[in-house]
């Protein structure tokens, strides 16, 4: 079904909405949450959220892209649930994915910025570098794809995967600094 | 900002942007088949590495010593040299500077190493000792390796230590990254230097365009003077692969040698940082090696010098 038959049922409140939206899109749902979380219990849980999210929030949202609507709300749930369990212990991919990142974006919190302005700033950062270049950037960092399977999806071999990812990341800091962010 | 600041701001990129790389798949590429084409390039690399090692021991046991320059001046002597040295196989014969930037090369090394998961393997041959690292596996941008021996290899050894290698590890051969060339270079009076790949195009053409383009790449970026790297010291591994070539004195002594030796050292260095080395787009996958092994050697040089 498309898209925009399942964004109609949501609209109509039909709950054939969910059952689609969870034979089309749970599995990679899943395998986002999964990656993240590390845990297969802990990422079904948050498939489940993210559809009961989905049903409560379409209407009055009416998404344009439904998977990357639903991928934001699972990645969300899941980046929340790692918070929650840090009490407990560490999230090995998520701290692998944010040591990648702070060796070229170090903490640096001595400024706040508003969540609008990096949501601009990164938009327009990925609308500049080229298609390939975003798409392994989201890849690894909103889909927290492994360097493996980066290979396999863009063709080249992992060590090209990670330069061309530390290159960037390299990128991506001197612009954060030439738009007056604290990096 | 710090890094989790943008691993969560990344939830607010545009929807488009997320679909598309969500769709994304580099053509002739396909997700799940990595291991295949591991396989496959394997496979290609022991055949030419076969090729390579039969290739080498035919020039040892057919040659006189002393007549270096017979490697690219007589073609009957051989076949394979013959097919190797072919008006379209020599490479860099044309002058001077190429003299120049040659007069400097140190003699390189061969060993073999391996890639296992995420361990980097490396072996000494003559030992057998294996050194499984996952610590300090090497990092194109970190180099690092962490292993300090001395040893003298040859390719029948490295066939025999690879067979030793599988049997202790439990290491596919498929997983095994063998050394894929040998550069040949002859200073021939008359034609200048004349570089050629030991791989023959018979085996595999693509692989062999390669590996010659390689052979000029390589030319091109050795500045004249070439590189001060103290001789004793590894001069790079890049994706598995040792990157070699041999002096003329080198060709001597190969010439006289039943079996092909270099001496290797392999030296302890972390975070070296390539400053100077600049992605560019239009890279081949054979040129990104060669630009990231040079500005290694660069940044080898500069931490030695500091």
């Amino acid at each position: 079904m498309e898209d925009d038959e399942i964004i109609a049922l949501y609209f109509a409140r039909n709950t054939e909405a969910v059952r689609y939206t969870n034979d089309k899109y749970a599995g990679r749902l899943k395998a986002l949450a999964e990656r993240l979380l590390g845990s297969k219990e802990d990422a079904e849980e948050c498939v489940n959220d993210t559809l009961f999210n989905a049903w409560n929030s379409i209407p009055p949202n009416k998404p344009d892209f439904l998977l990357a609507y639903l991928s934001k709300i699972c990645r969300n749930l899941a980046l929340n649930r790692i918070d929650w369990n840090t009490a407990k212990k560490r999230n090995a991919v998520v701290v692998e994915l944010t040591e990648e990142m702070e060796k070229c974006i170090p903490d640096s919190s001595s400024e706040e910025n508003s969540a609008e302005e990096i949501k601009f700033i990164l938009n327009t950062f990925l609308r500049e570098i080229s298609r390939e270049k975003r798409n392994m950037f989201i890849r690894r960092y909103y889909f927290a794809d492994s360097y493996k399977e980066l290979a396999e999806r863009f063709g080249c071999s992992e060590s090209k995967a990670r330069v061309v990812l530390f290159r960037i990341k390299n990128e991506l800091k001197k612009f954060l600094k030439e738009e007056g962010i604290d990096v | 900002m710090t890094g989790r600041d943008i691993l969560e701001a990344l939830n607010h990129i545009d929807d488009d942007m997320i679909k598309d790389a969500e769709e994304y798949i580099v053509q002739g590429s396909r997700p799940g088949h990595g291991v295949l084409s591991r396989i496959m390039f394997a496979a290609a690399t022991i055949i030419i590495a076969v090729g390579v090692c039969l290739w080498m021991s035919r020039i040892s046991s057919e040659k006189p010593a002393d007549e270096p320059e017979r490697i690219v001046n007589n073609q009957s002597e051989s076949p394979e040299v013959s097919n190797a040295i072919q008006e379209d196989n020599v490479r860099g014969s044309s002058g001077a500077e190429h003299e120049n930037e040659m007069a400097s090369i140190e003699p390189n090394e061969v060993y073999t190493v391996a890639e296992h998961e995420d361990n980097l393997i490396l072996f000494n041959p003559d030992t057998g000792v294996v050194e499984l690292n996952p610590a300090k596996r090497i990092e194109y941008f970190g180099a690092v390796v962490s292993y300090s021996d001395s040893c003298s290899v040859n390719m029948e050894r490295i066939f025999s230590e690879a067979e030793k290698l599988t049997a202790s590890t439990g290491i596919s051969k498929q997983d095994i990254y063998y050394l894929v060339q040998i550069e040949i270079s002859v200073r021939d009076e008359k034609q200048g230097i004349a570089i050629y790949s030991a791989a023959d195009e018979k085996i595999n053409k693509e692989e062999y365009d390669r590996l010659t383009g390689e052979c000029r790449y390589k030319l091109k970026w050795l500045p004249p003077g070439g590189y001060r790297i103290p001789e004793s010291y590894l001069y790079c591994l890049v994706n598995g692969r040792i990157y070699g070539t041999m002096t003329e004195d080198e060709i001597r002594n190969f010439e006289r040698c039943d079996k092909y030796r270099y001496n290797i050292t392999l030296i302890s260095y972390e975070n070296v940082e390539m400053e100077n080395w600049e992605y560019q787009e239009n890279y081949t996958e054979l040129e990104l090696q060669m630009s990231i092994w040079h500005s290694l050697l660069d940044s080898i040089v500069d931490k030695e010098r500091k």
